[in-house]
């Protein structure tokens, strides 16, 4: 018998641990709880997790404080983080902050399973979670946010930049463009999701990559987007 | 606003009749079994009666402000400008508390019914209700995070603009894309692009031409462009079945829908959205209605861009 992947959840509140480490427990999932990021990081020395959820807001120690911290000995730990700061650039600095997805409160419980799975997956595949990362002769940098094409620097616009950032964090994944548009813009409105389209249309025109042949981009039919070149650490 | 003494007379009757069964040496207990089922759905209900409340309150107190400002209409236009800007940031304020508050119990309520699992018609019933209440929450912070969030300005071709969300519209909906008649003026010389965040701005023009296709189900949809000394004009109409007159006043107030709407889904944020987009770029939204007959809606953005 295999050995059950552990989770750490750290929250403050009860009312949401404990409904929570049962479902995830349910799905097949070695759970253990901690209030604070004190207790975070004394689980995780104690436990070993597989992977850590955690909340943003949370006395003594918040979620930030605690995945700095947690980098400096943990560096390859997969984190998610729950943010309760709902704006999308701050979700952005989630990721700069070293965690590898976000989920925004309230969430459905099914989607931090499936973020969870897809976290497992990137990081047993290793993919890198490191600051520099590189597909070819493509390179960003997530802490300057500046891309390079063989050593030519590329100009993106913001938006281009961040959405390149994703999709190279989470390659060879297909991206519906309502799942872009909600975590990359904010936008859970219905709207048209012609903005993606428009990045997108960008980030091949910069990258010099084509939709028919593509080496980056590829559009999977009636779904969205993935990045399909191998994605490594610099 | 005097009469909330009465709020206490229930109290104060409940007091008395309490005290009194007391003196007499009442000693029965009583007792409530309640599913926990229901303790949620009731939960569930608390909340949104909280949020009901609480929207009626901002009402009649931006009732209040409106009377004190009509009252006093013959006093600096500059001093009421600020009193409604600063009203309209303590009610931002006011949204983002309420969305912080309710984030953790409606996850709590979410991770329970998922934990219950799904198998139990009561639980689902839970969970989709605190999903609306989850979507609600959500739309409204994104409401308040728009006037706040930076605008990623470039050079925008309104035409595109428009070409693009009429064939979005077209791509969900066939039959409303073959409606859409455009008329672009470019003699004698095209509207020029106007520098602007075309994510917000296209968000804005897709609600506008979705309502136009949700609110009329035959006739054309007219989408006009022009440019008017200075400020390229955008409309979009329709000879849907238009608003009815009591509620054009209220058309742009959040959660705001018409009496004649009810058939169709909508959260009643949408104009409010399209205002909020247009106004962070210096623009203006104008909505002229006839029920029966068909609206149309117009978003005015100053070609020269407002310094931030």
């Amino acid at each position: 018998m295999t050995e059950r992947t552990r989770l750490l959840l750290v929250d403050d509140d009860a009312a949401i641990t404990v409904p929570l480490a049962s479902f995830l427990e349910r799905s097949g999932y070695a759970v253990s709880v901690a209030g604070d990021g004190h207790e975070g990081l004394e689980e995780v020395a104690r436990t070993r997790p597989d992977l850590v959820v955690s909340d943003v807001l949370m006395p003594r120690m918040d979620g930030r404080e605690f995945v700095r911290r947690l980098r400096e000995s943990e560096p390859w730990l997969p984190v998610i983080l729950l943010t309760q700061v709902g704006e999308s650039w701050e979700r952005s600095a989630a990721l700069d902050e070293g965690a590898d997805d976000y989920l925004n409160k309230p969430f459905d419980p099914q989607e931090l399973l499936s973020r969870v799975r897809a976290v497992l997956r990137r990081a047993t595949r290793g993919v890198p979670t490191s600051q520099r990362i590189r597909a070819g002769e493509l390179l960003l940098d997530r802490t300057s946010r500046r891309v390079w094409m063989s050593d030519r620097e590329l100009d993106l616009t913001p938006k281009a930049l961040t959405l390149l950032e994703f999709l190279m964090m989470h390659p060879q994944e297909a991206h519906s463009r309502e799942r872009l548009l909600a975590g990359l813009w904010g936008f859970d409105f219905a709207s048209s999701s012609r903005a993606v389209d428009h990045r997108i249309a960008e980030l091949r025109r910069v990258l010099g990559d084509s939709a028919g042949s593509p080496r980056f981009i590829d559009t999977a039919q009636g779904l969205g987007y993935r990045f399909i070149a191998q994605v490594v650490a610099a | 606003m005097r009469r909330w003494w009465l709020a206490a007379a229930p109290l104060a009757l409940g007091a008395v009749l309490g005290g009194v069964l007391a003196l007499l040496g009442e000693r029965r207990m009583l007792e409530v079994a309640v599913a926990i089922p229901l303790a949620f759905l009731v939960a569930g209900a608390l909340a949104s009666v909280a949020i009901l409340a609480a929207l009626l309150a901002r009402r009649s107190r931006e009732a209040r402000i409106r009377e004190r400002e009509n009252a006093r209409a013959a006093g600096s236009a500059e001093a009421t400008a600020e009193t409604l800007s600063a009203e309209r940031q303590r009610h931002r304020r006011f949204l983002a508390r309420l969305d912080h508050e309710l984030k953790n119990p409606l996850t709590a309520i979410r991770a329970t019914a998922a934990a219950a699992g799904t198998g139990d018609p009561h639980w689902s019933l839970v969970d989709s209700q605190a999903r609306r209440l989850s979507e609600l929450v959500r739309d409204l912070r994104k409401l308040a995070e728009l006037e706040t969030r930076p605008l990623e300005r470039e050079s925008v071709d309104l035409e595109e603009l428009l070409v693009d969300a009429s064939s979005a519209l077209a791509d969900r909906d066939p039959a409303a894309g073959s409606r859409i008649r455009r008329e672009i003026s470019r003699v004698p010389w095209p509207v020029p692009a106007v520098s602007a965040d075309p994510d917000l701005l296209s968000l804005a023009v897709d609600n506008v031409l979705g309502n136009a296709a949700k609110y009329s189900s035959t006739g054309p949809i007219e989408v006009r462009l022009r440019e008017e000394s200075g400020v390229a004009v955008i409309e979009v109409a329709d000879s849907g079945r238009g608003i009815p007159e009591a509620d054009l006043p209220h058309v742009f107030d959040e959660l705001a829908r018409a009496g004649n709407a009810r058939d169709v889904a909508g959260s009643g944020l949408g104009l409010t959205l399209v205002q909020a987009v247009i106004a962070r770029h210096g623009g203006t939204v104008s909505l002229r209605s006839v029920e029966g007959a068909g609206t149309v809606v117009g978003l005015r953005i100053p070609l020269r861009a407002p310094s931030e």
